[in-house]
């Protein structure tokens, strides 16, 4: 038989190369003869990883989707895909390979797409198998998935978006499984009666996990029993520097010289398997080949998924064993700090969560036996056989399977207006407590968005989920003054938090329904705001809070302001509200003046707010009706009403009682 | 039909002679203009009757809890009416021996057919974010822009004179009585048809014979020369590209050029970049009465204006002696634009006859993607594109506040700029009622048509 040639790509992040690395070392178990070459990016993870596994790496050039937006960065990434899709044919026509295993991740890109021209145009003999590791496959692997030979899910629940794929599972290394907890302690010098936290946020580090495990230690290791394994993870970026942030705050912590003998930092994790072994609760990431590792290993786990993923894949992971009580999720959520509005976890919540699951050892032992369903260690060779299949020309077709569907609206499918759009229609009627957690976490991930559209959903949500513990936030972005980019302010803009939040950020405390100095503060600051509708939607709250803003004499003399405001909206809220606040029949010159405006909608407020003074008694009657004819009366605005409709809608409601009165036949 | 079939009356019959009359431009354009008007009054009921039965309308679901005051249920896509009556009143009264002609009912068929998917796919599926993709639209738009360019701008192709086609030396006879035999080579003209023998056939009309010594050279030249030293004193080659302004200049004239109202002159020569100033012109005619669509009759009112003041425009480039006189270059066959443009106008007024407030039928895409552009297409064919941006100021002011409103200010910056977008929109927040809005918006027009006109002479 001829030596086999597997070509391997996939990568960007360790979550995708090392189910490849996987499968290869399974075929290359099998057939030793068989050749390796595995395609990746520059300066990605791939490069470290591969070669150390003892595969040939080769380079080509590609970039993640910059969002279809036109911009610099969709020129620069078409550019680099094109010259990676030329790199990739010519790889491909030089390696001739039998098999191609991807593993998802932008990283694959070029050497699929350069095979799907090739196989229209017959110029290569290769099968593709593509690998979808997250519930939510990817943007690339959605497009290849139909095209590739066969494609491969880890979640059954992943062929409602790719139908023609084959239930796989996680391609998990060998060596995970067959080291026992006693072991791993002994060589960690762990005592056995001890509580083992082992925490980390993947190869790279997660500065929410980090940071909220250094703020939950003083509590965590005031238990004598309790040891914390932390890995940091190796980002070094000039916006967060793992190992050094880490370390510094850790100094700053007063603990005693025995609490810090419990808590070791590491910045790699290796190998992992004997952590995980040692581990009582892991706290970790949402990807999917964290969180399978955790199941074959069968481990209690604590997710913090990352938030604003595309497809928001790692929280719909972490959901979907939260669905079947094989974990514990904590949601990142957003808040105000020093560097504006960041998502984070609250190390008192954090150490709280984890003291809560650990004082439940049923607990504990349910989640174990729930998670080990999610690991299945024969995935890796299922793969294997379906690219040894492929690769030999002959593949099992697939056999006929249901595609899963989902009972009632699935939130995390939703877009930010898909949601407010849903909400408002349907309001939070018959969702249950579990989802409201979901949706407020999506909320906090829309209010620290950079961009305001999104921003403006998150607000929007707040107010429908009636979030009153986001009562701060929305005061905070009412209170934000941040100017908005000169170009913007030149063309009209404002402040960075744009009219369209402040406007519905003011919405959203009438939905809250709540009345603080605070917000005594914002509305004042309201009625002065530069854009109309942030004016008059204050100028409606006004007239909402009224009960508690009772004869307040700051907000009552803004109102009169507002009454001849240069904007007519808003003018109109102000005579509105004038109506419904003042006290003083002096007020009445204030209506007089307007009595001939040329906007027959101020002229028509008047009239309202003049009424409503009357029934409240403020004005005397009589001083209004001696000088009624001064005003301007003019037969100007009107609706229509067509009598013809009219006629039809009294006889249809007639058909309709007639049929309701009639006895049944 | 009418006209060629008088034309072939008037050759055969001496008695067909009262027939003549159809053959004046002037005349066809304000028949055309009633035949579509009356077209339009007659099956216009049928029409209405038609979309109604054939729910080509928002379908009201509930009776019972339907509003008395929103015209819900109104048929819609009436653009057909119009299509009918103007492709009628074309056929009976247009020559086709003018590209102008075809130019325009291809302009007619493609955003009709346009329009018209648009408005289908929203009537079948109940709502009107249905249609046509706003990108698919635009493509349509911009491929129709980018055909008609090339065939505008490409030498064998484009209605406009340019100077590689060769004429015929020829006598002023536009200065001696004009005979009235249309022809199609000499020998149709050699009997008595001017009064003269010998009278020859230049440009499909007979005219008296240039008093030319040689035969051969005289049919083909290039310069007045020539024709001087064939035909004797007062031949002249006859330069349809170029034309004279004041000063004894005389303008090259290329379909190329652009042209500005109130000045003489041809701004610069684009080459082949004018194909962007068509596209933008087509994008921006067909959206601009799409958008001003909105109103019961808003749209009609200025559409009518403009193909009026372009009609005007048509005839008189078309007809040599007034475009001399207005120092305008002389664009033959352009005064079958006029007829078009009648035809559309009478549609317009028959169409308006239903169509104002309250209206019993809605033009729909079919009617206002179609009108803009034809609309579009002819100001491109005459050369009158920027008279639009003056004569059009309504349409100006709708499309420009939708610009500004939705793409800076709702995309960009995130708040609104005026109250509402399309501008009439506003108007309606701020409290003014239908029907005014709408005269406002004619008077409006009304006025800057006649400043339009006015260009005409002002240069």
């Amino acid at each position: 038989m001829e030596k086999r040639r597997y070509l391997l790509t996939g990568g960007g992040t360790g979550g995708h190369v090392y189910p490849a690395i996987a499968v290869a070392d399974e075929l290359r178990r099998r057939e030793p003869e068989a050749a390796f070459l595995y395609v990746g990016v520059k300066g990605k993870s791939e490069e470290k990883i591969v070669p150390k596994r003892g595969y040939e790496i080769r380079f080509v050039s590609s970039e993640g989707w910059p969002g279809a937006r036109p911009s610099v960065a969709l020129l620069r990434f078409a550019w680099r895909l094109s010259v990676g899709i030329l790199q990739s044919i010519l790889i491909l026509r030089r390696y001739q390979p039998h098999a191609i295993i991807a593993t998802g991740g932008y990283v694959s890109a070029p050497i699929l797409l350069a095979w799907v021209l090739l196989r229209r145009l017959k110029l290569t003999q290769a099968r593709a198998f593509v690998h979808e590791s997250n519930l939510m496959p990817g943007r690339l692997n959605l497009l290849i998935g139909k095209l590739a030979d066969r494609t491969g899910v880890s979640f059954e629940e992943s062929r409602r978006y790719l139908p023609q794929a084959e239930f796989v599972g996680y391609p998990v290394r060998k060596e995970m499984v067959g080291i026992t907890q006693a072991e791993a302690r002994g060589r960690l010098n762990i005592p056995l009666d001890a509580r083992v936290v082992l925490a980390f946020g993947g190869s790279q580090g997660a500065r929410t996990i980090n940071r909220a495990l250094i703020d939950a230690l003083p509590r965590l290791l005031q238990d004598p029993k309790m040891w914390v394994i932390h890995g940091v993870g190796r980002l070094d970026s000039p916006s967060y520097r793992a190992e050094h942030d880490t370390q510094s705050r850790f100094s700053a912590l007063s603990l005693s010289e025995e609490q810090r003998k419990r808590y070791s930092m590491h910045t790699y994790l290796d190998p992992i398997e004997e952590y995980y072994a040692a581990a009582d609760l892991v706290v970790g990431r949402g990807g999917a080949g964290t969180l399978t590792e955790m199941a074959v290993c069968g481990l209690a786990a604590l997710i913090i998924p990352k938030a604003n993923l595309p497809g928001d894949h790692q929280v719909r992971n972490a959901r979907a064993l939260q669905d079947n009580g094989a974990a514990d999720v904590v949601y990142e959520h957003a808040q105000r700090t020093e560097e504006g509005l960041i998502d984070v976890v609250n190390g008192e919540d954090l150490a709280a969560a984890i003291e809560h699951l650990l004082q439940e050892p049923e607990r504990l032992a349910k989640m174990r036996e729930a998670i080990r369903s999610f690991g299945d260690v024969s995935a890796l060779g299922r793969i294997a056989d379906r690219v040894q299949e492929l690769a030999a020309g002959r593949l099992l077709s697939l056999p006929d399977r249901p595609i899963p569907r989902s009972d009632g609206p699935v939130f995390a499918e939703m877009s930010g207006a898909g949601l407010v759009a849903h909400l408002s229609r349907y309001g939070l009627k018959d969702i249950p407590p579990r989802e409201i957690e979901y949706l407020t976490y999506r909320a906090d991930g829309y209010l620290s968005s950079e961009a305001w559209q999104t921003r403006n959903n998150g607000v929007k949500l707040v107010g429908l989920l009636q979030l009153s513990e986001h009562l701060d936030l929305i005061l905070y972005i009412l209170q934000d003054k941040t100017p908005a980019p000169r170009w913007q302010r030149l063309l009209g803009g404002d402040l960075r938090q744009v009219g369209f939040i402040r406007r519905n950020a003011f919405q959203v405390l009438r939905q809250l329904n709540v009345w603080n100095p605070q917000v005594r503060e914002v509305l004042l600051a309201g009625f002065r705001d530069p854009y109309f509708e942030v004016r008059s939607s204050a100028a409606q709250s006004a007239i909402f809070f009224s009960e508690q803003i009772g004869e307040d004499p700051e907000i009552l003399a803004a109102l009169k302001g507002l009454m001849v405001d240069r904007d007519f909206e808003v003018a109109r809220e102000g005579i509105l509200a004038m109506g419904h606040f003042a006290k003083d029949p002096a007020i009445y010159h204030a209506f007089r003046a307007l009595y001939t405006h040329p906007n027959w909608r101020l002229r028509e407020a008047v009239v309202i707010a003049l009424t409503r003074l009357v029934e409240r008694a403020v004005i005397a009657p009589d001083a209004i009706a001696a000088d009624l004819d001064q005003f301007l009366l003019t037969s100007i605005g009107f609706a229509p009403r067509f009598h013809l409709r009219e006629k039809m809608l009294h006889l249809s409601q007639t058909l309709q009682k007639a049929k309701h009165a009639l006895p049944p036949q | 039909m009418l006209y060629h079939l008088s034309e072939y009356l008037v050759q055969a019959f001496e008695a067909a002679g009262p027939l003549r009359l159809v053959r004046y431009n002037s005349f066809r354009t304000i028949v055309a203009m009633i035949t579509s008007f009356l077209i339009t009054l007659l099956i216009g009921r049928m029409v209405i009757n038609f979309l109604y039965r054939r729910k080509i309308r928002d379908v009201v679901r509930d009776y019972s809890v339907m509003s008395v005051e929103s015209k819900k249920g109104t048929p819609t896509m009436g653009g057909v009416l119009m299509i009918l009556a103007i492709s009628l009143s074309v056929a009976l009264w247009g020559n086709f021996r003018s590209p102008f002609l075809y130019y325009l009912l291809f302009a007619m068929i493609w955003f009709a057919a346009v329009g018209g998917i648009d408005d289908y796919l929203k009537i079948r599926n109940q709502d009107s974010d249905a249609g046509l993709s706003r990108k698919a639209k635009y493509l349509a738009q911009i491929g129709y822009g980018v055909i008609f360019g090339i065939l505008f701008l490409y030498n064998g192709t484009t209605p406009i004179p340019h100077p590689a086609k060769s004429a015929s030396c020829r006598v002023k006879s536009w200065e001696t009585k004009e005979c009235d035999r249309p022809c199609k080579t000499n020998a149709d003209c050699k009997q008595n048809a001017c009064g003269v023998d010998g009278a020859v056939c230049l440009e499909g009309r007979c005219s008296p014979p240039p008093v030319c010594s040689g035969d051969s050279d005289a049919k083909s030249c290039r310069s007045d020369d020539v024709c001087v030293a064939a035909c004797g004193g007062g031949a002249y080659c006859p330069k349809n590209w170029e034309y004279p302004v004041p000063g004894n200049k005389v303008i090259a004239f290329r379909p190329s050029q652009l042209y500005v109202p109130f000045y003489k002159y041809p701004v610069m020569d684009l080459s082949w970049l004018y194909i962007f100033v068509i596209i933008f012109m087509i994008v921006y005619a067909a959206n601009a009465v799409n958008f001003a669509d909105g109103l019961d009759g808003l749209a009609t009112g200025p559409t009518i204006f403009s193909f009026l003041v372009f009609g005007i425009y048509a005839y008189f480039l078309g007809n040599l002696l007034i475009a001399r006189y207005l120092w305008y270059p002389f664009l033959p066959g352009a005064g079958e634009a006029a007829v078009f443009c009648g035809a559309v106008v009478g549609a317009l007024v028959g169409f308006l006859w239903f169509n104002t407030y309250p209206a019993e039928i809605f033009m729909g895409d079919t009617g206002s993607i179609t009108l803009g552009g034809i609309l579009g297409t002819v100001m491109v064919l005459l050369k009158q594109e920027f008279l639009f941006f003056l004569l059009g100021g309504v349409f100006l002011a709708e499309l420009v506040s939708v610009a500004i409103q939705d793409w800076l200010g709702i995309q960009v910056l995130g708040r609104r700029i005026f109250y509402r977008a399309p501008i009439h929109h506003t108007f309606q927040h701020r409290g003014l009622s239908e029907p005014k809005i709408v005269v406002r918006f004619w008077i409006v027009s009304g006025m800057l048509a006649l400043l339009a006109l006015a260009a005409l002479k002002l240069r």
